[in-house]
C-alpha cells in the first residue's frame, strides 16, 4: 500500500493511550487531517489530563526513590539529596526528631500527591465517557 | 457509476462485495445486523487498508490492486453510529475542523446555507458535551459537509436515538439528501428509513451483497432476497389532489390511480412517497363492494416467485404502470388461479406515509 501511517494502524497507539477518542480520529482522517495532524489536533488534546496524571505520578515516583539516589546520585546535600533519604541519615545520626518531622512531610505529600491523581482520574472517565 | 469489488478477511468475518450503481442519489445498503453494512462503508472510507480489490468512483480510482488512496485524500463525508465529535473543541470548531484543511477553491459547499439547512446556528459556542443526541448528529453531519466531500456515507446516523429524536432528526436528513447533489451511501437496517430516502439499494447478507440496483428494480423482483426477511415492500410516489374527504387526504399515483391516506397535517405539501407492504396488500378477483379498505386497486399480475416462504407466494402486480407486491398464500393463489396476465383487484390495508 505505501502510504505510512493509516487510520486503523493507530488504534493500538490510541488504546495503549486510554483515548477514548478512537471514532474522533477516524473522523478527523476522514475530515482530511494525515497522521501527523491528526495527532496534534485530536490524539494529543484529548489525551491531556492521561498525561497530566504521568506527570504527577512521576513526581511522586521520584520523591520515594530511594537506592538509585543513595549509590549513584551522589546524595549530596541541598542539590541531590531527597527527602528519603534525608529521614535515613537523621536516623542513622539518632536525630529522631528531625526524622519525624520529614516522616510526617513525605506522609503530607504523598497524600497530596495521590488525591491530584484520583482527582485527575475522575475528571478523566468523565471526560472519556461523554 | 460507482463501481466495487471488495474481498476482506477479518478473524471471524469474512465480506465480499461487488456492485455497480448509479452515482447519483441516495443509495440505501440494507441488511440485518452483522451481514457487513458497516464494513462496506469503512472499505468506501478508505478505513479498511486489509480489503483487497477495487473501488472506482466515476473516473477516479480509491483503491486497485496496485495503489490504495488514504482516507484523508479520498475526501468523503462519514457520519458515524455515534457522532465522534471531538469533545475538546467547542460546536464551532467540531463544524470546521474539516473544512480549515479543504483547499479554498475545493470549498463548494456554502457554510451560511449548512447553519441553515441544519439549523446550528444556536449552538456554536456550546460544548459538545452539553448537546442531546439529535443535535450531535446534526453537528457531525454539518461538520462532514462543511469540508465539502465527494461523497455522503451515513452509518445507521439514528440507531443510538430514541424515536422522538429520530422523528425529529429525519426531516434535517432528507433536506440534505435532497438538496445536495453528490452520491450519499445510507447504512440501516429499518425498512422506512430505507423506503423513505433511498433511490438505489444494496442488498446484504452474511458479508455479501444479494441484490443491487435501483429502488423500485430491486424492490420489484419477487425472488428478492427480502421477500425472505419478510420485509417485502413497495414504494409509491404520489402526488396530493385533494383534503375533500373527512379525515382523509385524496392522492394519486403516477400511473393516476387514486388513493386514501390519513388527512396530511402539512397541507402545502403536494409530493408524497407511501411505503406499502407486501403483507398489507391482498387480491379478489373481482371489484370488492361494500369493504372497508379503503384503496382498492385494478390491476394485472406480472410474475409470482418460485420460492414458498412459510406457505406464501410474492406477487408482483402491475397498477396503471406502477409495480406494488402482494404476499399471499399459496392456497390463495391456488384457488384463485393467480398466473401471469391474470386481471386482479388489489386491497390496500394500509399504506405508511414517508413524507
Amino acid at each position: 500500500m505505501g502510504v505510512g501511517v493509516h487510520a486503523a494502524e493507530e488504534d493500538v497507539f490510541i488504546g495503549a493511550l486510554g483515548l477514548d477518542g478512537l471514532g474522533g480520529v477516524k473522523a478527523a482522517a476522514c475530515l482530511g487531517a494525515s497522521p501527523l495532524d491528526r495527532f496534534f489536533s485530536v490524539v494529543l488534546p484529548m489525551s491531556k489530563l492521561g498525561y497530566l496524571t504521568a506527570v504527577v505520578l512521576g513526581f511522586a515516583h521520584t520523591m520515594g526513590e530511594f537506592g538509585v539516589v543513595l549509590m549513584i546520585g551522589g546524595n549530596i546535600p541541598g542539590q541531590t539529596q531527597v527527602l528519603s533519604i534525608a529521614i535515613y541519615d537523621h536516623v542513622e545520626a539518632l536525630q529522631y526528631s528531625e526524622a519525624h518531622w520529614l516522616a510526617g512531610i513525605l506522609l503530607l505529600l504523598s497524600f497530596l500527591v495521590l488525591l491530584a491523581v484520583y482527582t485527575l482520574n475522575r475528571r478523566f472517565s468523565v471526560v472519556g465517557s461523554g | 457509476m460507482i463501481s466495487v469489488d471488495i474481498h476482506l478477511q477479518k478473524s471471524d468475518f469474512k465480506l465480499e462485495a461487488r456492485f455497480d450503481i448509479s452515482k447519483s442519489g441516495v443509495t440505501g445498503v440494507f441488511g440485518p445486523s452483522g451481514c457487513g453494512k458497516t464494513t462496506l462503508l469503512r472499505v468506501l472510507a478508505g478505513l479498511e487498508p486489509e480489503s483487497q480489490g477495487t473501488v472506482q468512483i466515476g473516473q477516479d480510482s480509491w483503491q486497485s490492486a496496485t495503489a490504495f488512496t488514504a482516507s484523508e485524500r479520498r475526501r468523503v463525508g462519514m457520519v458515524f453510529q455515534e457522532p465522534s465529535l471531538f469533545s475538546h473543541l467547542n460546536v464551532a470548531d467540531n463544524l470546521l475542523y474539516g473544512r480549515k484543511r479543504t483547499k479554498i477553491n475545493l470549498q463548494g459547499i456554502d457554510l451560511e446555507s449548512i447553519y441553515d439547512l441544519l439549523k446550528l446556528r444556536d449552538m456554536l459556542d456550546r460544548d459538545t458535551r452539553s448537546l442531546s443526541g439529535g443535535e450531535r448528529q446534526r453537528v457531525a453531519i454539518g461538520r462532514a459537509l462543511l469540508a465539502s466531500p465527494v461523497m455522503l456515507l451515513m452509518d445507521e446516523p439514528m440507531s443510538a436515538m430514541d424515536q422522538n429524536a429520530r422523528h425529529q432528526l429525519m426531516p434535517f436528513l432528507e433536506n440534505v439528501v435532497q438538496q445536495l447533489e453528490m452520491p450519499v451511501f445510507y447504512v440501516s437496517h429499518s425498512t422506512e428509513e430505507i423506503a423513505r430516502l433511498a433511490d438505489n439499494l444494496i442488498l446484504m447478507d452474511q458479508g455479501r451483497v444479494t441484490a443491487y440496483g435501483a429502488m423500485s428494480e430491486v424492490l420489484g423482483r419477487v425472488d428478492s432476497p427480502l421477500n425472505q426477511l419478510d420485509d417485502a415492500f413497495s414504494v409509491f410516489e404520489c402526488r396530493v389532489q385533494s383534503h375533500d374527504l373527512p379525515h382523509l387526504t385524496s392522492v394519486s399515483s403516477r400511473g393516476g390511480e387514486m388513493l386514501h391516506i390519513p388527512r396530511l397535517q402539512d397541507t402545502r405539501q403536494d409530493q408524497v412517497r407511501l411505503r406499502i407492504r407486501a403483507r398489507d396488500v391482498s387480491l379478489c378477483l373481482e371489484q370488492p363492494r361494500n369493504t372497508s379498505i379503503l384503496n382498492v386497486l385494478r390491476g394485472e399480475v406480472v410474475a409470482i416467485s418460485q420460492l414458498i416462504e412459510q406457505g406464501s407466494r410474492t406477487v408482483k402486480l402491475d397498477i396503471a404502470g406502477e409495480s406494488l407486491l402482494a404476499k399471499v398464500s399459496e392456497y390463495s393463489v391456488q384457488q384463485l388461479q393467480l398466473r401471469p396476465g391474470k386481471s386482479i383487484f388489489a386491497q390496500i390495508k394500509s399504506a405508511v406515509l414517508l413524507g
